[in-house]
């Protein structure tokens, strides 16, 4: 494997010399030689040469400067410095600024300058060698921690997950024990006194609503593991409509696309986004309203109205997204509260009826699918809510 | 008319007193109260119910556990079995329709919703 060497030397004579030694010691050492410092060092810098060999008395300048330069630069080369006969004490100080070797012009230079010059080159392949070891070792040690992390996540929202059902339990069967208890106290108590009905009703309301808690609470925590293939979502949305219980005085307008393209998702997950949006339009218009229901392909610039800028940014400009708008005309949530309705255990309605994790669960499971949703809603006139998923 | 016997086995003793409380003030029911299932055929066997209502998390022996029993006894396995839990897992509750019970009821349940589903259940006999 041929070795490119670089001379810096002003003397001729001394050239061919070296030349003449280096080409004898080994086939495969090239050298090029420039007689001017400033050519020299940026040859070093920023040539490919494999070692430097530097006199050290140069015209207007020194290996010494050339050598601090070199380092300056980040360049790391073998740098061996060529002193004259008598001057050893100068090579020391040059050893010291980071040089690799030194070598005498004197009797010995030919015999001398190849053991050196092979030696260094031997150092330096076995510094990089090191040096690359200690890199591999670096990346294979982040790559290690990395699965242990993620490990972790896994492992942690396995754990809470576990520990969610675990005291959903311990919960439940106090809970089963109050409610019966209030139920007893119903039927035995003296119907005059509508103080002690009016306390068992909270009683029982209370129950219902530590029941509506835990059973959010569970299905926040296994919300996490997604099942993804290729859905209609005209399907699971017509799907999530059967669930939800509507006053007959509800009027449903469907204006789905047809022939959209299918969307990877988790269709059972998806369905509960669906669930807890049309649940949540349903409540918001319990006596007359009209739904509407839309599913189209557009791209996502298109959508300025509708999806906030910093969720949009979550797409590549330009690119297509699968959209599902619900919309009703019911009550209609107040400027301030649409800040904040995704929060967890938000929620204004009656402790029966909601726990206020509906839409925090459907936030979490369109955060999982890398979707974006978003609501648009003035107080007494009516809801939207965006749902953008990648196709 | 007759009154319909139905045990109930579970170990939280006080939901056991109340649920007995709230079933027999129907004058409907004859009930069995067990707070563990360790016994359950020689009870069966005794007190011939009609109808089971059985908790899945006991000690010693569980409700699953008590259902293989049951299903392995001659007069048992004709019996309805309605599990009454306050586990809400659906594995658990295909464990335990695997296993032949007739309803699952995920506690707390009020005392009509109850009655509705023993009622239901009492016709499979
Ligand atoms: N379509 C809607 N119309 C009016 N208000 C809504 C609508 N969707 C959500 N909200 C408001 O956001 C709150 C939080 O909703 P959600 O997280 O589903 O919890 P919950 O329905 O249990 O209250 C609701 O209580 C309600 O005030
Ligand atoms: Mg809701």
């Amino acid at each position: 494997m041929s070795v490119k060497i670089l001379l810096i030397e002003d003397n001729p004579d001394h050239v061919l010399i070296t030349k003449d030694v280096l080409a004898l010691a080994s086939k495969d050492w090239q050298v090029d030689s420039l007689g001017d410092p400033k050519q020299g060092l940026k040859a070093v810098i920023d040539g490919d040469y494999d070692l430097v060999l530097c006199d050290y008395r140069l015209p207007g300048s020194s290996a010494l400067d050339i050598l601090k330069k070199m380092k300056e630069k980040g360049r790391d080369l073998p740098f061996i410095v060529v002193t004259s006969a008598g001057s050893e004490k100068v090579a020391v100080d040059i050893m010291k600024e980071g040089a690799y070797d030194y070598v005498v012009k004197d009797e010995t230079y030919e015999e001398v300058l190849p053991l050196i010059v092979g030696n260094a080159l031997e150092r330096h392949n076995a510094k990089k060698e090191k040096e690359r070891a200690e890199k591999e070792l670096k990346i294979a040690y982040a790559k290690l921690k990395e699965t242990q992390e993620m490990l972790i996540q896994v492992e942690k929202t396995e754990a809470l997950s576990r520990m969610a059902a675990g005291v959903a339990h311990e919960v439940k069967n106090p809970l089963g024990i109050i409610i019966q208890a209030a139920n007893y106290l119903e039927t035995v108590l003296s119907q005059k006194d509508t103080n002690v009905f009016e306390i068992l009703g909270t009683i029982k309301n209370s129950v219902k609503r530590a029941d509506n808690i835990i059973n959010g609470l569970v299905d926040f925590s296994r919300a996490r593991e997604l099942n993804l293939k290729p859905e209609e979502i005209n399907v699971i949305l017509k799907d999530s409509l059967v669930l939800i219980e509507y006053s007959k005085n509800i009027e449903i307008i469907e204006e789905l696309s047809e022939n959209l393209p299918r969307a990877l998702v988790d269709k059972e997950k998806m369905r509960q986004v669906f669930t807890n949006l049309l649940l949540n339009a349903a409540q918001s218009m319990a006596k007359r309203g009209k739904l509407f229901l839309r599913t189209y392909v557009k791209e996502i610039d298109k959508l300025a109205g509708k999806i906030e800028k910093g969720n949009r940014d979550r797409f590549v400009p330009g690119e297509k997204v699968m959209v599902t708008e619900i919309e009703d005309t019911g009550i209609g949530i107040p400027e301030e509260d649409l800040r904040i309705v995704f929060d967890p255990f938000f929620t204004t309605r009656g402790p029966r009826d909601g726990a206020g994790l509906g839409l925090t669960i459907a936030k979490n499971i369109i955060d999982m699918h890398k979707g974006v949703i978003d609501i648009k809603s003035r107080k007494d006139e009516g809801t939207t809510v965006i749902v953008a998923l990648k196709i | 008319m007759e009154k319909k016997k139905i045990m109930v086995v579970d170990d939280e003793v006080d939901f056991l007193k109340i649920v007995k409380l709230n079933l027999e003030e129907t004058g409907k029911y004859e009930i069995l109260a067990l707070s563990s299932a360790k016994d359950i055929i020689s009870h069966v066997n005794n007190f011939r119910p009609d109808l089971i209502l059985l908790d899945i998390v006991m000690p010693v022996v569980g409700g699953i556990d008590a259902c293989e029993m049951l299903n392995k006894d001659l007069l048992g396995k004709t019996i309805p079995i309605i599990i009454i839990s306050a586990l809400d897992k659906s594995r658990d509750k295909l464990k335990a329709y695997k296993k032949g019970v007739v309803d699952y009821i995920v506690k707390p349940i009020e005392k009509e919703s109850l009655i509705i589903k023993i009622e239901k259940a009492l016709q499979f006999k």
